[in-house]
């Protein structure tokens, strides 16, 4: 049922990406509010297609430790939220595309942020839905912590905001390479990829910061150098470096969109190398390995 | 340290499916003089106690192992994955796997055939015997090579625990916070430099120039600039 929400989801995404592009090729006001009105009913049914998940996770999970007190029910209602594996934190991060994309055109109106947020929530979530392993797994004990929700989210936040700022950055090289009529302006691109750019970066830092919380708590260690940890930094580094060139040495266009792109072409390549590895949460990644190891010899039931 | 702790046991709980549910020590501290404080280490979800923290860290399985050499027979310990000297020094052991219960697979009929480690056995400078012991099959000892006859007598876990004491925990936390009105100060709050530039023309009446700067948000900050330059054309020339 859920995976049956999540395909239209997809569909609805695609296909409001699509309007947007219709919508700034024929600049009809018409169909960009239809675009946009899809986008957030899709978005709507997102929402709900997680909680619903939630709820299904939480379930199975009070099979496996009945009889809690309110407390413990409640402990165990944070740590079942969907964002415990490639798939969830996929469908999580498509959700959060598709939310900083609504937000952005709140307040800019342009239609080709639509596009470029449209077309890349469809893009992750259709890989979620066909590239991923999709069944509720119990949790392993590594990720059975209250900062899994917080990391998690501001992790995705970001990695979201940075995929925007790449979408414009992509369409201002685009652009900038080929003698096309210039729609949207290019200093409009350039602004909103810095303002992208400049959300993804708070994010990420706080993601990488509560991460950090969170190991010192679990494992008593802030940072252990991890593939993970050390593909966060260097997506952070590049970030750092875009921020830094425009603000003080006061860089703007094409390498700016160079560097937006290059950051999340990163983001996007540890990825994919290391099936999961930015998207696989947390600490679940920092833990000793015997914690994370599914298969640790012992199978006593 | 001006106490004591103790693991009292370690337990690993599993999930329907087999796979593991939490990882659990259960530790006692006790200092003298005063009664015994008991608690329990999770992965997770450490312990504090006198300043010290413990992290469940790692665990675990040590194997006891009855050896016999002709009729000399003698008991010894090996944890996992370790190797050990044999009795008599001329042969090294290493216990290289311990399984809690040993399924062999039939529909239905499952038979459980109980505790077994997989051992290997170096005698001499060759290659390695491989020996499996099961613990409820000490019969099966006939058919082991080599000069030593094993048999499995037990196993107990271990666990391993990270100690800290970090005074600093707060002041790292404190830098971590500090970062935010950091970042809304260069990101969010823009500096800006204003000038008020105030002379008189030759006719002895005062013009005024307004000035104004922001190097890290030049746009932003020109949309204002043109806004105000309309509201002061609107508001007359006085």
């Amino acid at each position: 049922m859920i995976s049956q929400i999540l395909g239209g989801v997809m569909l609805a995404y695609l296909a409001a990406g699509l309007l947007f592009l219709a919508a700034l090729l024929w600049s009809s006001p018409r169909l960009k509010s239809f675009a946009l009105g899809l986008l957030g009913g899709a978005l709507a049914a997102q929402t709900l297609a997680f909680f619903a998940r939630w709820v299904a996770s939480y379930n199975q999970a009070v099979i496996a430790t009945p009889q809690l007190g309110w407390v413990n029910k409640f402990q165990l209602i944070i740590h079942q939220v969907p964002l415990s594996n490639f798939y969830e934190s996929l469908v999580f991060f498509s959700w959060c595309l598709a939310c900083l994309t609504l937000l952005f055109l709140y307040r800019y109106t342009e239609s080709f942020l639509g596009v470029v947020g449209g077309l890349l929530a469809s893009l992750v979530l259709a890989y979620a839905s066909l590239g991923t392993d999709s069944s509720i797994k119990p949790l392993m004990p590594a990720l059975k912590s209250n900062w899994l929700l917080i990391h998690v989210i501001t992790c995705f936040l970001g990695y979201a905001a940075f995929g925007l700022a790449f979408g414009a950055g992509l369409l201002y090289l685009i652009q900038a390479y080929t003698a096309h009529p210039k729609n949207p302006a290019p200093p409009l691109m350039d602004r909103l990829i810095y303002r992208a750019a400049v959300i993804g970066f708070i994010f990420l830092t706080l993601g990488i910061l509560t991460g950090a919380v969170w190991a010192e708590t679990a494992w008593g260690r802030y940072w252990s150098w991890d593939p993970k940890e050390t593909a966060s930094l260097i997506t952070w580094f590049i970030y750092a470096a875009l921020l830094h060139a425009r603000l003080v040495k006061g860089w703007q266009g094409r390498p700016i969109a160079w560097l937006a792109v290059v950051g999340f072409a990163k983001i996007m390549k540890t990825s994919a190398s290391a099936l999961g590895c930015p998207f696989q949460t947390g600490a679940g990644a920092c833990a000793p390995r015997l914690f994370k190891d599914e298969n640790t010899g012992e199978s006593s039931r | 340290m001006d106490f004591q702790a103790r693991l009292d046991k370690f337990q690993v709980f599993y999930y329907p499916n087999g796979t593991p549910r939490e990882f659990r020590s259960d530790l006692t501290f006790t200092r003298p003089g005063k009664p015994p404080e008991q608690a329990v280490c999770r992965v997770n979800d450490p312990v504090t106690f006198g300043g010290f923290t413990f992290y469940q860290s790692s665990y675990g399985n040590t194997v006891r192992l009855e050896v016999k050499e002709g009729d000399k027979s003698q008991v010894v310990e090996a944890t996992v994955g370790q190797t050990m000297p044999l009795p008599g020094g001329q042969a090294y052991l290493q216990v290289l796997e311990y399984q809690p219960d040993v399924v062999m697979p039939g529909e239905g009929q499952e038979k459980h055939l109980g505790p077994a480690a997989r051992l290997a056995i170096w005698v001499g400078r060759g290659h390695p015997l491989i020996i499996v012991v099961l613990k409820n099959h000490p019969e099966l000892a006939d058919e082991q090579s080599g000069p030593y006859r094993f048999f499995l007598k037990g196993s107990t876990f271990f666990s391993v625990l990270q100690v800290k004491r970090d005074p600093g925990v707060w002041w790292v936390y404190t830098g971590f916070l500090l970062l935010l009105p950091g970042f809304y100060l260069a990101f969010l709050r823009p500096t800006e430099r204003w000038a008020l530039v105030l002379r008189r023309n030759p006719k002895g009446a005062w013009q005024a120039r307004l000035l104004g700067a922001a190097p890290r948000a030049r746009e932003a900050f020109q949309d204002r600039l043109e806004r105000l330059q309309e509201i002061l054309k609107k508001g007359g020339t006085a």
